[in-house]
């Protein structure tokens, strides 16, 4: 199909426009929605003006940006156990539009039949195979109705659940209370950059006394092909309120971008719970580890109110580079954070994931059940921090992190840092590592099962406790994802 | 005289009232069991009586002896002369049972104005009852409990209990755990420190133990108070009938 | 005996230090050993090149040296013999070691001759005696990385040579005693090496105490260089009473050939500062180490544990158990690093830490850490921080022990484990009594 492609001529345009443009501020009045890569003060003020958003946000964008510039002064931070090439933020696409139905496949024939296999693996139905392979929207009709039934149902319960750009616009006064009051502009590196040029990303407000009636799973899968890089979610549970939120997909998901650094921010206030699962299978990057994502990631929960509760599931697959670490500041009396993981790393990945725990007021208690496997050549690290202030009396925290490590040339490592201030807390952290043992897979084996068979049953066992904390149509895909993951790591 | 008495005792534990408005005489001399279903309220009692925190005393009395036990801290009561031997002890690492029985034997003797026992008498008086008890020496020098079987655990109890000497002894399912063997011991271990001037409330789910330590008296606890008493041959009858029969009634005592 | 004390002035810069190493270079031991002159120089330079370790360092995280830049701690020239007498460890000995200051004090120790391939003597001596052999001992342990061992490689006083040829063995335990003087803002720095042969034994212990009632606020160094050959077997007990105004800084650094067992056992009571570290790595297969160690702070006492393994070698095992009672406003400090390299396959390696605090304002920091490049093993960790067990309490109230002896039961117990696991009857009792003083002092004493 070789038709004149309008958008590659706009494209040079805007390239010769913008490049002597950038002396003086602003670029206006564009067909196309690209911009060249680079960063800058002007680039910010196009997305943001792009989104067509209010003043005092693109202040806070911009606000960032500075305070940003400076920590680029002091580097990159390094204290993570992984290692990559730097990053050049000059050669970073920071706005992209979403891709036109043109360049989009037709139907599944047009599609990587590699990624089709995945699918089948992962027994993804074929019409959400055709949504996740970025099968142009019009083919696959019942999707659309899909999700705008959804979408309808939710808002007469006045729950508001909308893309994080839409809520700008209709919620302006709810983004503006609660946007970085969880994680603040200056509060890492990536954060801070992601403050700055953040594209889009999910908002979530779930009202006094509301009990979500479905899980923010299915509806997100739908949408999950357009999750951007620099992803910015907030969630809000009112008192008395309850979300379950899934973010993420197993299927294997490509990107052009390299690095993505989201930023997710949930506050839950009195007797409220928030559950957010995360599903992540970023392209790991060929056997050599060339061309993965990575995935630097800030997330942060605050329980606010009295009893509230966040709970962090997390399956962790995919990307070249994994630094994230959940965690749940427990603000007030009666607070429950929980945080529970599988990471998996083969070939060259590298994870360095964990949580913080930071208890600062009485009565509060926290869960911590990580699981490591590392396999091939990886790296995969536990990092956490459970920390007890002076004022949280009666502090409870139980941590477990259990490392699996398959075959000769992978590493598992276990950094927590315990820090108590208060006697009245009781603090117990376990942690273990070891390889599969050679009678259970023998046992498998003398069962008839192959080794990477044997291989997958064994480290679901492992994964058990925290595969049951996902949403239930998500366990069993996961679960698959994980005997995938490992394919080629034994024999 | 009444060694105890139990007047409308009402007792919480978590915020949930367990105790509601038990009546309870136990005269000097006499042995005393209650008997009742899981959750009836008998290791509350056991605890209420032995002054634990955690358990919230809402309305009634005890009186020990003629005084106010309710006032006195839980070292207190010890030292007064009551013994509760635990249904579970707990391990203490790193403290030999000799040394804290000898620090518990000697601050009742310094609460009663008598002379504390030196490292010799103490070990006389040990061996004497180790060998009663058909318990092994080096047994002294062993950090409490740890890693003793529940049967050993449940020896240790009475060990302490015949050191300390003491004029209640409350005993909370001593019998749980326990194989025929260690029952016997156990048992005669009780009742060889039966006397007039003494009194022992033993809490059991079953009649088993009452074959062995014959009490004087069987109270039914349901539900948080005593809705039957009676002789010995109450037993028999729980035996046939289970505590169903007996739950929903409410007595006087 | 008495000898005036004269401590260096001194600012705090680096230049401060090289001012004293010239002053104090012509009574150093060793003095015109060539070698040894290179050796303190390079390890000045390296000193003044990294500076006095600070927060920023992920290894001193937790733990500030920002005392030793407050005081001008010159090394001291001279030292003054203290008095009274704190206790100084189990009356049997094979041999004892007095040092104050770091100098040998030749009046109160006793060194007999215990039989052929046994030497115990001062470095000093034997730098005069067997230079060449301590060239060998120094060299090697050369490696010992961080500022504050360059430190002490500088300007080391003195210290204890103790050397058993292959076979032999010592029935007692040889007995080091680095004792504090009145010497106001002095250094001292030692350096002790114990070297054993193919399958010779023996037990060392090392204490660093001050006369009792001393006020002094003195920095004290230590370095301690292990090397155990095949099957030899050394039991390390290290023991820091210093007065509440010292600081004190110790390290092991032992490397454990095929076979041999190194039982190490730390404990701090005392000290306004005090960090102990110990570095051990295996140079071959089936080696073991026993790390065991307890801290009891109260006051404004920091109390720092740091322990590195190295699994570079198949079929090693580790065995660490810390425990840290604090009251007060003391700070614990446990930081233990486990590093399996991928060839350790068969490596067992278990680590345990339990922290139990007193009072409202005690802090407890733990930090064990794992570094894991090898499948076929075994390995774990387990830290807990708490208060006193209620259940235990209350057990101990409801047999008549009153709420203050309960408590001091428990704390005893819950230290007198630790020390009964690590076993060995001379060494147990003589922990036990340190672990008895700091109780009495506790709970007598004025303390905030």
């Amino acid at each position: 199909m070789s038709t004149p492609d309008p958008m590659r001529d706009t494209m040079d345009e805007v390239r010769t426009l913008t490049e002597a443009d950038y002396k003086f501020g602003f670029v206006t009045n564009l067909n196309a929605d690209t911009i060249p890569k680079g960063l800058s003060e002007d680039v910010i003020r196009l997305i943001s003006s792009k989104k067509d958003e209010p003043a005092w946000l693109l202040e806070w964008r911009l606000e960032s940006y500075a305070k940003w510039l400076d920590m680029q002064d002091q580097g990159e931070p390094t204290w993570a156990k992984i290692s990559h090439p730097p990053i050049d933020f000059q050669d970073i696409r920071y706005y992209s539009a979403p891709k036109s139905d043109d360049d989009k496949p037709k139907s599944l024939d047009e599609v990587d039949p590699e990624i089709l296999e995945t699918y089948e693996k992962l027994g993804i139905p074929l019409k959400e195979q055709e949504v996740l392979a970025g099968v142009a929207v019009d083919a696959v009709f019942d999707s659309i109705s899909v999700a705008t039934t959804y979408k309808a149902k939710l808002a007469e319960l006045g729950i508001i659940f909308c893309s994080f750009s839409e809520a700008v616009h209709d919620h302006p006064e709810l983004v503006r209370k609660y946007l970085g009051a969880v994680v603040p502009q200056a509060d890492n590196f990536y954060a801070c950059l992601n403050s700055a040029v953040f594209s889009d990303g999910s908002f979530v407000f779930i009202p006094e006394g509301m009990r979500c009636p479905m899980e923010l799973s299915t509806y997100f899968r739908i949408n999950a092909a357009e999750t951007g890089q620099f992803e910015r979610t907030l969630i809000v549970a009112a008192p008395g309120s309850y979300v379950s939120y899934l973010e993420g997909c197993t299927a294997p998901m490509r990107d052009e971008n390299q690095l993505h650094a989201a930023v997710v921010e949930l506050i839950a206030l009195e007797d409220a719970e928030i559950k957010y699962s995360t599903v992540q299978n970023w392209y790991p990057g060929d056997a050599e580890g060339i061309g993965g994502i990575y995935n630097f990631v800030t997330k942060r929960g605050a329980c606010r109110g009295r009893n509230a509760k966040i709970s962090w599931t997390q399956v962790e697959t995919g990307s070249a580079i994994t630094w994230k670490y959940p965690s749940v500041i427990l603000e007030a009396e009666g607070a429950v954070g929980e945080f529970y993981s599988v990471a998996v790393t083969n070939n060259l990945q590298q994870a360095d994931t964990g949580t913080k725990m930071i208890h600062l007021a009485p009565n509060t208690s926290s869960t911590i059940i990580s699981k490591g496997i590392s396999a091939g050549r990886s790296q995969n690290t536990y990092r956490g921090l459970v920390r007890v202030n002076p004022k949280a009396d009666n502090a409870r925290n139980y941590t477990q992190c259990d490392s699996l490590l398959i075959g000769e040339e992978c590493g598992g490592h276990t950094v927590p840092y315990i820090q108590v201030r208060n006697r009245t807390a009781k603090v117990e952290h376990e942690a273990t590592a070891s390889k599969i043992s050679d009678d259970q897979m023998f046992y498998c084996q003398s069962r008839g099962l192959e080794a990477e068979d044997a291989v997958s049953l064994i480290v679901n066992g492992f994964c058990k406790e925290v595969m049951q904390k996902l949403p239930m149509e998500f366990a069993v895909e996961a679960q698959k994802l994980l005997g995938i993951s490992l394919e080629g790591s034994v024999g | 005289m009444n060694i105890l008495e139990i007047r409308n005792l009402h007792a919480k534990v978590d915020g949930t009232d367990i105790l509601k408005g038990l009546n309870l005489t136990l005269p000097a001399g006499e042995v005393h069991a209650i008997m009742g279903p899981n959750g009836s309220g008998k290791s509350t009692l056991s605890y209420v009586l032995a002054g634990r925190d955690g358990y919230e005393v809402t309305d009634g009395d005890v009186i020990y002896r003629g005084k106010d036990l309710l006032a006195l801290a839980p070292d207190q009561r010890a030292q007064a002369g009551i013994f509760l031997a635990f249904q579970y002890p707990v391990e203490i690492p790193g403290v030999a049972n000799a040394v804290f029985l000898k620090a518990a034997v000697n601050a009742q003797l310094r609460a009663r104005g008598e002379p504390e026992l030196d490292a010799m008498d103490f070990l006389k008086r040990a061996k004497g009852h180790l060998a009663e008890l058909d318990m092994d020496q080096d047994f002294l020098s062993r950090p409490i409990n740890v890693g003793f079987s529940g049967g050993e655990k449940k020896r240790n109890e009475v060990f302490q209990m015949a050191m300390l000497v003491p004029t209640l002894a409350v005993l909370d399912e001593t019998d749980s755990g326990l194989d025929i063997d260690a029952l016997r011991i156990v048992a005669n271990g009780v009742n060889r420190l039966r006397a007039t001037n003494r009194s022992m409330l033993v809490i059991t789910h079953y009649q088993r133990l009452l074959e062995h330590i014959v009490p004087d008296r069987i109270h039914v606890l349901a539900d948080g108070c005593i809705v039957r008493s009676g002789g010995k041959e109450l037993a028999l009858e729980l035996e046939e009938k289970g505590y169903a029969a007996f739950t929903g009634e409410k007595s006087a005592a | 005996m008495t000898m005036t004390v004269t401590p260096t002035e001194t600012t705090t810069t680096g230049d401060a230090h090289l001012e004293a190493f010239d002053a104090l270079a012509p009574e150093l031991p060793g003095r015109g050993l060539e070698w040894l002159d290179t050796l303190r120089h390079d390890a000045l330079r390296r000193f003044e090149d990294a500076g006095i370790p600070h927060r920023g360092l992920e290894d001193w995280k937790f733990t500030s040296l920002g005392a030793l830049d407050k005081h001008a701690f010159a090394p001291v020239r001279t030292a003054t013999a203290a008095d009274p007498r704190p206790e100084f460890g189990p009356v049997d000995c094979a041999a004892r070691l007095v040092f104050v200051d770091g100098r040998f004090d030749a009046q109160e120790s006793d060194l007999p001759d215990l039989g052929p391939g046994i030497t115990v003597n001062t470095l000093a001596a034997a730098l005069q005696e067997t230079p060449e052999l301590i060239k060998g001992l120094l060299s090697r342990a050369g490696g010992a990385a961080g500022a504050l061992s360059d430190l002490n490689a500088a300007f080391m006083a003195d210290g204890a040579v103790v050397r058993l040829d292959a076979g032999a063995k010592l029935d007692q335990p040889v007995s080091l005693v680095f004792l504090g003087s009145n010497a106001e803002d002095g250094a001292s720095h030692v350096r002790n090496l114990i070297t054993l042969g193919a399958g010779a034994e023996a037990q060392v212990i090392e204490s660093h105490v001050d006369p009792n009632g001393s006020q002094t606020a003195a920095f004290s160094n230590a370095v301690t260089d292990v090397g155990l050959a095949e099957t030899a077997a050394l039991t390390h007990i290290r023991v820091q009473e210093l007065g509440p105004n010292a600081v004190h800084t110790a390290r092991a650094v032992v490397e454990i050939a095929q076979d041999a067992r190194y039982e190490s056992f730390a404990l701090a009571t005392g000290a306004a500062l005090s960090r102990q570290e110990s570095d051990v790595t295996f140079t071959s297969l089936n080696g073991s180490a026993r790390l065991f160690g307890a801290y009891l702070g109260r006051g404004h006492q920091h109390l720092d544990h740091t322990t590195r393994v190295d699994h570079a070698h198949p079929g090693c095992t580790t065995e660490e158990l810390f425990k840290g009672v604090l009251d007060d406003r003391a700070h614990g400090v446990f930081q233990g690093l486990v590093r399996v390299a991928p060839k350790a396959i068969g490596t067992d390696a278990r680590q345990k830490n339990q922290a139990l605090l007193l009072s409202d304002h005690a802090v407890a920091d733990t930090k064990p850490e794992l570094e894991i490049l090898a499948d076929d093993v075994k390995c774990a960790h387990g830290a807990t921080v708490g208060d006193l067990d209620t259940d235990g309490l209350f057990y101990l109230m409801a047999r008549g022990i009153s709420k203050a002896e309960a408590r001091r039961l428990l704390i005893g117990g819950f230290i007198g484990d630790v020390i009964d696991r690590f076993g060995g009857d001379a060494v147990v009792q003589f922990l036990k009594d340190c672990v008895v003083r700091w109780q009495d002092q506790t709970d007598g004493g004025d303390h905030v």
